[in-house]
């Protein structure tokens, strides 16, 4: 019989967390990690075989001795030490484990030796194990990280609305980091690892019903259970959008194949047809993964695929037509025709010369209030689903005020808006302010244009789960 | 379904081994259409077919993958032709049997269907832009089975080939007949459950306002 299982949330918002290999030593993996997770304010425990004192805070000698009550324990010790450890914190009725070691499955039969017995271990005890191999987790909004490597911290401290779940710890940071360049609302960041016994279908459930996650992105090389996957996530498709990156070919491919179906399936092109049928949107890169979850997060689903482009550089206004027209990702997008009374509400608040059929091009004479205000005309548009908005900040009447001034238009905007902004060295910095201004923004033309394929995809798929009996 | 399967597995010749007769008659006995046919046994005496010509002739064995490459399909035959059709496969595959059909004329493009059983998410059934060319086209969609005929509408939407069922110079073609078939291909993969390894139906084609099956393929595995 399946032990009792602890609820996830003691995962994410532990009282009491030890550390086991906690150390002094600097640059230890142990150490860092203790250090790291000082600032959440919880109460720690490490746990260390000689020293009596870690970082100012009292150590205990043996897992045993440890006080009831401890939520999670963090395991930074060799892969043989950890099985042991894990068991004496199963024995202590510790709940959760993260198990940051390697060293096991991945490095060959003796490592899967040492796996085998975690799992044993997390089937025998009412303890769950995440891990091994896994950089545990990273939740903003309650200042709680393990992660002991360098993933863009700081930028994203202010949390937000998406649940990352990576299969690979360095994909995982490595993404963090490029999300966090151009600003990124995190939710919470769980690194799977060996998934020896949590894995993504647990995370699927626990941030498919927690309310303030508002998108899933997972990156996953291998889908555990692979239906009921499927399954669960079209529990949670119609309530939030669910994104994965799902990294390396079927098996399909290699084996022998005699028919012309399985040989056109070769390319993993029935993974793409199954999360369509159950409402996942499939993404190929890291840049993709953190570009949709960014967009999807933060925007409405567009009503429809028609675009309207403003721009203060006509160049650029056209490089978006001509993405916007390209039939790229199966999802059409066009170019929206603008009401009469549109262009002549942007031709009143611009200029006599501005070009305000689609592309609207207001030149480089153009304020930030002019922006507002064809803005304002733009989204009272019934003709228009979605916008793409180009800031540039080196025009003279343009000033940094034009963040706000994009920025008041969200909340009032039924439809979503995307910005696309690029000033030579500061390009990154900008799209930090607009995204702490609730402004979702991309360093391109192409990544805006994309962003706005996520969300019309999205449209597609709840459309389509609406259909479903 | 069980039942059709179940009687239907006792009737072959080979078993577990079906060959295209055997197929396109459980089809058939599905509710797909396949063109009229009999299947002369390689000891029979060349019986003269009930329904008119041109014919097909072709030899029908679950051994041979590429008929077409090994000249082994006769096309557009009249009666005289499908004699000497029906020698020269004799003579070169003595081992087998022909079948032969009533030659079918149809409009617009070839599409394909069929099924296979992916490794991490179990059966699945695809549709797609068919005949010789269709892995150089690649214009395919996969769905897992079984499934509904939205699912399988939206699986011929998004075929790049979807315009020619939108009345492209035209054609009227049905999509929703052409899901309700992948609806069908669905359930058979299903119920075949663990026997099931790999299925084509290529070419299928618009035929007197009825989508038709000319070739079928269906691979089992041997289960005790």
């Amino acid at each position: 019989m399946t032990p009792n299982r602890p609820d996830l949330k003691r995962l994410f918002n532990p009282k009491a967390i030890a550390v086991i290999g906690a150390s002094n030593r600097e640059g230890s993996i142990g150490g860092i990690i203790f250090e790291r997770l000082i600032p959440s304010l919880r109460k720690l425990y490490p746990v260390h075989p000689r020293e009596s004192h870690i970082m100012g805070y009292a150590a205990f000698t043996e897992i045993a001795m440890l006080p009831e009550g401890i939520d999670v324990a963090l395991l930074a010790t060799g892969a043989e030490a950890a099985v042991a450890a894990a068991e004496a914190c199963a024995v202590k009725k510790i709940p959760f484990l993260i198990i940051v070691a390697g060293g096991f499955g991945e490095t060959g039969t003796a490592g899967a030796r040492l796996e085998a017995r975690l799992q044993e271990i997390a089937s025998r005890f009412e303890t769950r194990i995440l891990g091994p191999n896994s950089l545990g987790v990273f939740i903003p909004g309650e200042r709680l990280d393990t992660i002991f490597v360098e993933h863009g911290d700081k930028a994203l401290g202010n949390g937000g609305g998406v649940a990352f779940i990576t299969q690979s710890g360095s994909v995982g940071v490595e993404a963090l980091g490029l999300a966090s360049n151009t600003g990124y609302g995190m939710r919470a960041f769980v690194g799977l690892g060996n998934k020896c016994d949590l894995d993504e279908l647990d995370f699927l459930d626990y941030f498919g019903r927690d309310p303030e996650t508002t998108c899933l992105a997972f990156y996953l090389e291998s889908i555990a259970h692979g239906r009921r996957f499927l399954e669960r996530a079209r529990q949670v498709t119609p309530h939030k959008p669910v994104l994965v990156l799902k990294a390396g070919r079927t098996a399909a491919g290699a084996r022998a194949v005699s028919s012309h179906t399985g040989r056109l399936a070769g390319m993993d092109a029935v993974v793409s047809g199954a999360f369509r049928q159950y409402g996942i949107q499939r993404v190929l890169d890291d840049e993709e993964l953190c570009d949709a979850s960014k967009c999807l997060a933060m925007l409405p689903p567009a009503r429809g695929p028609r675009v309207a482009v403003l721009t203060p550089a006509g160049g650029f206004g056209v490089m978006a037509a001509d993405y916007i027209e390209a039939d790229q990702r199966g999802m059409p997008l066009s170019m929206a025709v603008l009401a009469p009374c549109t262009v002549r509400r942007i031709r009143d608040a611009t200029f006599p010369f501005a070009a305000c059929e689609n592309p609207v091009d207001l030149t480089a004479s153009a304020d930030d209030g002019m922006f507002g205000r064809s803005l304002d005309a733009l989204i009272e548009d019934d003709g228009v689903d979605i916008i793409i908005c180009t800031a540039f900040f080196a025009p003279p009447a343009i000033s940094d005020g034009l963040i706000a001034e994009i920025a008041a238009r969200v909340p009032r905007s039924p439809k979503p808006l995307i910005t696309f902004t690029q000033y030579g060295p500061f390009t990154d910095l900008y799209l930090r302010r607009f995204h702490d201004a609730g402004v979702v923004g991309f360093p391109s033309v192409s990544r805006a244009v994309r962003a706005a394929r996520f969300l019309v995809e999205r449209t597609r798929i709840l459309a389509a789960l609406k259909e479903q009996p | 379904m069980n039942t059709i399967l179940d009687r239907w597995r006792t009737e072959l010749s080979v078993p577990d081994r079906p060959d295209e007769y055997e197929v396109k008659r459980l089809l058939s006995r599905l509710g797909l259409n396949v063109p009229l046919g009999i299947r002369i046994g390689p000891a029979e005496i060349d019986g003269v077919p009930e329904f008119s010509g041109p014919f097909v002739a072709k030899v029908c064995s679950p051994d041979i993958v590429h008929k077409t490459d090994l000249h082994g399909v006769h096309l557009n035959l009249g009666p005289e032709e499908l004699a000497m059709a029906l020698g020269a496969l004799r003579d070169a595959f003595p081992e087998s049997a022909i079948l032969v059909e009533q030659m079918v004329s149809f409009d617009g493009p070839e599409m394909i269907a069929g099924g296979l059983i992916d490794p991490g998410f179990g059966p699945a059934v695809m549709v797609g832009a068919g005949g010789i060319l269709t892995e150089i086209a690649h214009d395919v969609a996969f769905r897992l089975a079984p499934l509904d005929d939205a699912e399988a509408r939206r699986m011929i939407e998004e075929l790049k080939i979807w315009p020619v069922f939108e009345g492209y110079r035209g054609l009227q073609l049905d999509p929703a007949a052409l899901a309700r078939l992948i609806v069908s291909v669905s359930r058979l993969v299903d119920a075949l459950g663990p026997r099931f390894d790999q299925l084509d139906l290529n070419p299928i084609v618009w035929s007197h306002a009825r989508w038709m099956i000319l070739d079928a393929k269906l691979l089992l595995h041997a289960v005790m």
